[in-house]
């Protein structure tokens, strides 16, 4: 039809506008595609590297921190006729070659399996006398062999809790699909008493994992279990573990989708201006005939094109950025929750389907009002623009009682008892929303207070440039708004971050009160008392407190544990939001009751006065909390407990770390480097001192926040490409207005000034409006969005820092954006422009 | 003047502009009736009123009070999306300001209102093709308006205007704009347009040059129509 050809070549017509408005889209899309991609394949190589040993294992059988006895298996097997069961070891080890390199080692029992699951079937060929005949037997993937380097056969030395071993490369399996050999990409399987050997468990078992056909099944294995094993669904373990990422991952989401709105309101912004600079095309076609519905499905067919063509560019862009940021992402779930390899992009229909649907969505919103616009045209040639400009000025105040609608949605969906995160993020965009419609008002009154100022330093110019900013307050209401929005997701995002991070690093200092902090490498590991007692034994040494980190897994979850052997003053330490060290002592060391975190609170709703639910190794019991306490480790949230507590009801003496605190006048840094050379050499064990691990506690936090600084850039990225270019277009539509002032002998130069100054003045007061939504966006993002996905309360630190970078970033955006225009209409000859109007 | 079976009459037309502070009684009962195929030209002060009434019967604006019957039916009750419809169909507009669509070529400008009137392309080349030549622009059919001079623009406008054959063709100042020559060369135009025999023309104008063209004149002043002495 001829006037989608109208639309068609309004697009072509202004190239710059629409690229530019696409570009926005595109990257919009491409962030929430990239996110949702990398969140997606964290997922899958999760689920994978859980199912890979599960295989048609319907249950499993989890002991405490210690494992289970290995003499249940025999028991299961041999007294009570299962067959059907299979006892699997699984520990952690690093590679002595590349001590970056972790693996997972697998122990198995090679005649029990007739199991079907991934490991099995990979290293199927290889049969299990390749794991029985040899000592110290192990099994890789062929791939893996070859990215260790390893010739088959071949020797790998690696540390584990059980201290430093050879295992003999006997044969290198090949997986059945790329999946499986992703899954497989780190692990080495060994029989049960190699793995117990190399991990440190002897006699030991993880888990058992059970085929158990019908609830009889289930209720017999039930009664055979010691107190100290439970058994629960294969399918609940992987939840469990799923449920730990899932804040994080939502988080990830909302921020996608933050840039995803900012790309919308650029549409808006592009779409709005448009049918307001054809206002008078539009006013023609109606009086040919063209009906309301045709304009609004033209210009919404328009904003579709942009669309469209933004999320198939989005599509490309986001599968690559995903790649970009899933090392990124990957690094944080190993850092902070669990062990998870993954190397590859699954890239999957749902979610390239999701950015799609998200893209074209946004888009048709943005376009909603344009479009509406457009179709309410009236068929009128008498039509002026300064009908226009008064009407969008006598809008002003009807405009910003109407955010009252959106702000009081957000208020009550903020305040929503209960505190559904959903409805947080909600109430969040509606915020955004009401903001934007207050912005014509504010815009206004900046003027005002501006005028003066502008005035006495450029004279007429300023003058001139405020009146400028007022008469076109039509286009520019759109368009600041669009801005300050763009430039507060800015604002808010990185107040947040610097306020966590502030947080975090404020927690370190007041916890971590040793001079010096020894673990077993990367947690893979366990110290030996030895060591301790000898670093004990020093005459520089004040006191020693160990620690242990472990975790309960549960049908109902995993429960982080902290045990520690301090004293009274070490305990100290702890900073408590409810009960307080003093009164919380006695009962802690007595073995009474527990301290939880934060987060462990928020997320199981507890607190001073309630009870946790533990599973001991002589069944479950009730601790009594005693106090709450500030965390930032954990965002799932732990539960700390005394050891002597601890190895009441569990038999487990094994040590994480220890703290060690030294004389006054010690000289920490000399000391260190004794202890390093006299007693932990060879040892495996890993020396910090108070500084180093402070550092490394920030890099980590660096580390978690390195997706969200990428995201915020590109949200900024998306907001100065659209803001330049509506500020572009709506100079360029004056082209007449400035020609007269040239004809009536202003000079190139100071066309320039006004049309800088003015472009200027609109990201000056897109920048002053997007502070106070900066600031409300990151209070609600450590107030609500935070507080509900992690529970942990964080101090607000404002720095001027953000405030300055966003107000920054809008008067840059607003000059660049007027310099081209103001160039390109100082070279025209005002005659041509005169008569081209 | 009477006539059985007038194309379009007006009665008691008023319009009234709701102003800032006080209403503004722009027409003050108008009555009027126009025949098949007459030109008329409505002759005013700027400000008396010509845009509003040509409005009025274009089915642009609707009277305040009073009744507009195009060939029998009142285009004063018919919804907005109907009078889109007759507007399409039997209106046709030409204004001061050329009003061609921009981002379409003089050949496309043409085909637009045969386009929107559903009639089938390769009819809707022919016509246009025809009209082109008869205005002898066949060469710039391609081109985009704004490579036209002002009285080209102005001729294809009327050549749009009168595309779909429609029944009433509506002149908002069409030579305001143009020069001299230029101005008979589109006075021509309004006059001898292609199947003129059907179709009435009214122009609003304030030029001499215009009225002298008219059939009839009609002077528009204190909100009445009156006719001139002939
Ligand atoms: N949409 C409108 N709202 C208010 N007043 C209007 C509107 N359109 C026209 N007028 C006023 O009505 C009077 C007649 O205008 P118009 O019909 O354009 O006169 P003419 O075409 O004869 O110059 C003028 O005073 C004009 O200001
Ligand atoms: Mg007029």
């Amino acid at each position: 039809m001829m006037l989608a050809r109208v639309s068609l070549r309004n697009l072509l017509r202004h190239p710059w506008q629409s690229i530019l408005s696409m570009v926005g889209i595109a990257l919009g899309v491409a962030v929430v595609i990239a996110i949702d991609l990398t969140n997606d394949s964290a997922r899958r190589a999760f689920k994978l590297s859980n199912e890979m040993v599960a295989g048609q294992a319907t249950h499993h059988i989890i002991g405490g921190p210690a494992g289970l006895d290995e003499t249940l298996y025999r028991d299961l097997r041999v007294e009570h006729g299962l067959r059907q069961l299979w006892p699997v070891v699984e520990g952690t080890v690093r590679l002595v070659a590349h001590d970056a390199e972790r693996l997972s080692v697998i122990g198995i029992d090679p005649l029990a399996q007739t199991d079907n699951s991934a490991i099995y079937r990979a290293t199927r060929d290889l049969s299990a006398t390749e794991l029985l005949s040899t000592d110290n037997a192990a099994l890789l993937t062929d791939a893996t062999a070859r990215r260790l380097g390893l010739a088959i056969p071949g020797e790998l030395k690696v540390r584990g809790a059980g201290g430093l071993h050879r295992l003999r490369v006997t044969a290198a399996g090949k997986p059945g699909s790329a999946l499986e050999e992703q899954a497989l990409r780190a692990v080495v399987l060994t029989d049960i008493a190699t793995a117990q050997v190399v991990t440190g468990r002897l006699g030991r078992l993880t888990r058992i994992d059970l085929e158990l056909a019908g609830p009889e099944a289930v209720a017999r294995v039930r009664r055979l279990l010691p107190p100290e094993a439970e058994l629960a669904g294969s399918a609940s373990r992987g939840n469990a573990l799923r449920q730990m990422t899932r804040a994080f991952e939502i988080n990830l989401t909302a921020l996608s989708l933050l840039a995803l709105v900012v790309g919308m309101f650029l549409i808006y912004n592009t779409m709005t201006v448009s049918v307001l600079q054809r206002h008078a095309q539009i006013a023609t076609l109606r009086t040919l005939g063209v009906g309301d519905r045709e304009l609004f499905l033209a210009v919404g067919g328009e904003a579709l094109a942009l669309g469209v063509l933004g999320v198939l560019a989005g599509i490309a862009l986001g599968i690559s950025l995903s790649h970009q940021l899933l090392g990124l992402v990957a690094q944080t779930i190993n850092d902070l929750y669990f062990r998870l390899d993954v190397q590859k992009v699954s890239i999957s229909a749902l979610s390239l389907a999701k950015g799609v649907a998200l893209g074209i969505g946004a888009t048709v919103l943005a376009a909603l009002a344009p479009a509406l616009e457009a179709s309410r045209v009236p068929p009128q040639i008498t039509y002026t623009r300064s009908g226009q400009e008064s009407a969008a000025r006598s809008s002003v105040g009807r405009l910003a009682r109407w955010a009252l609608a959106p702000s009081a949605a957000a208020a009550v969906l903020l305040a929503l008892p209960g505190g559904n995160l959903y409805a947080g993020f909600a109430g969040l965009f509606f915020a955004i929303f009401g903001f934007a419609l207050l912005a014509p008002a504010l815009l206004l009154l900046i003027v005002r207070i501006t005028h003066r100022g502008l005035s006495r330093a450029l004279g007429l110019i300023g003058r001139m440039a405020g009146r400028g900013v007022t008469e076109s307050l039509s286009r520019t209401r759109v368009t600041v708004a669009a801005l300050a929005v763009a430039v507060s997701a800015t604002v808010g995002v990185g107040i947040m971050i610097t306020s966590f991070r502030a947080t975090v690093e404020h927690w370190l200092v007041n916890y971590l009160r040793a001079d010096l902090y020894v673990s077993a490498s990367g947690g893979a590991g366990n110290v030996d008392p030895g060591v301790i007692r000898r670093v004990a034994a020093l005459p520089e040494v004040a006191s020693i407190t160990t620690a242990r980190w472990t975790k309960l897994d549960g049908a109902a979850g995993r429960t982080q544990l902290f045990v520690l052997d301090a004293d009274a003053a070490a305990f100290a330490n702890f900073q408590f939001k409810h009960g307080d060290a003093a009164g919380a002592w006695p009962r802690f060391k007595s073995g009474e009751a527990v301290i939880v975190s934060e987060p462990y609170a928020y997320h199981n709703r507890r607190g001073v006065g309630d009870t946790v639910v533990l599973r001991t190794d002589s069944g479950t019991r009730e601790f009594a909390i005693a106090g709450v306490f500030y965390d930032y480790g954990s965002d799932r949230g732990v539960v700390a407990l005394h050891r002597d507590t601890y190895q009441r009801h569990w038999a487990d003496a094994a040590i994480s770390s220890f703290a060690v605190y030294l004389d006054p006048g010690v000289d920490a840094e000399r000391f260190a480097a004794a202890l390093e050379r006299d007693v932990l050499a060879g040892s495996g064990l890993t020396l910090r001192s108070n500084r180093q691990l402070r550092a490394l506690s920030m890099d980590i936090f660096d580390r978690t926040f390195a997706v969200t600084q990428v995201l915020r850039v590109l949200t900024v990225v998306i907001a100065v490409i659209g803001i330049f270019s509506a500020l572009m277009s709506i100079q360029l539509e004056r082209g007449r207005e400035f020609a007269v002032l040239r004809a009536n002998g202003f000079t190139p130069r100071q066309l320039w000034a006004l049309v800088t100054t003015e472009t200027g003045l609109l990201g000056l007061a897109a920048g002053v409006l997007a502070l106070p939504l900066g600031l409300f966006l990151a209070l609600a993002l450590i107030f609500i969005i935070n507080q509900r996905s992690f529970g942990w309360t964080m101090q607000v630190w404002l720095t001027p820092e953000h405030f300055v970078l966003g107000l920054a970033l809008a008067v840059g955006a607003g000059l660049l954006a007027g310099l081209y225009p103001a160039l390109r209409l100082a070279r025209t000859p005002p005659s041509f422009a005169l008569r081209h109007e | 003047m009477a006539d059985a079976d007038p194309i379009i009459a007006l009665s008691d037309v008023h319009k009234i502009y709701p102003d800032a502070q006080r209403e503004r009684t722009v027409l003050r009962g108008i009555n009027a009736r126009f025949r098949s195929g007459e030109f008329v030209a409505i002759l005013g002060r700027s400000g008396s009123g010509k845009s509003t009434l040509l409005n009025l019967l274009g089915g642009i604006d609707l009277p305040s009070r009073g009744d507009i019957l195009f060939r029998g039916m009142n285009i004063s009750t018919l919804d907005e999306r109907r009078r889109t419809l007759f507007r399409r169909e039997h209106i046709g507009f030409v204004f001061q300001f050329f009003n061609l669509i921009p981002t379409l070529t003089v050949f496309e400008n043409l085909a637009f209102t045969l386009d929107l009137n559903g009639i089938d392309r390769a009819r809707a080349q022919q016509r246009v093709a025809e009209l082109l030549s008869q205005l002898g622009l066949s060469d710039r059919a391609d081109a985009f308006p704004d490579r036209l001079s002002g009285g080209e623009q102005q001729r294809i406008a009327v050549a749009r205007a009168v595309a779909h054959k429609p029944s009433l063709v509506l002149a908002d100042e069409p030579t305001g704009n143009l020069d001299r020559d230029t101005e008979h060369q589109v006075l021509a135009l309004l006059r001898a347009m292609p199947g003129r025999d059907y179709t009435t023309v009214i122009a609003a104008t304030h030029s001499p040059e215009v009225a002298s063209c008219a059939d009839r004149i009609l002077h528009l002043q204190d909100g009445a129509l009156a006719e001139a002495a002939s």
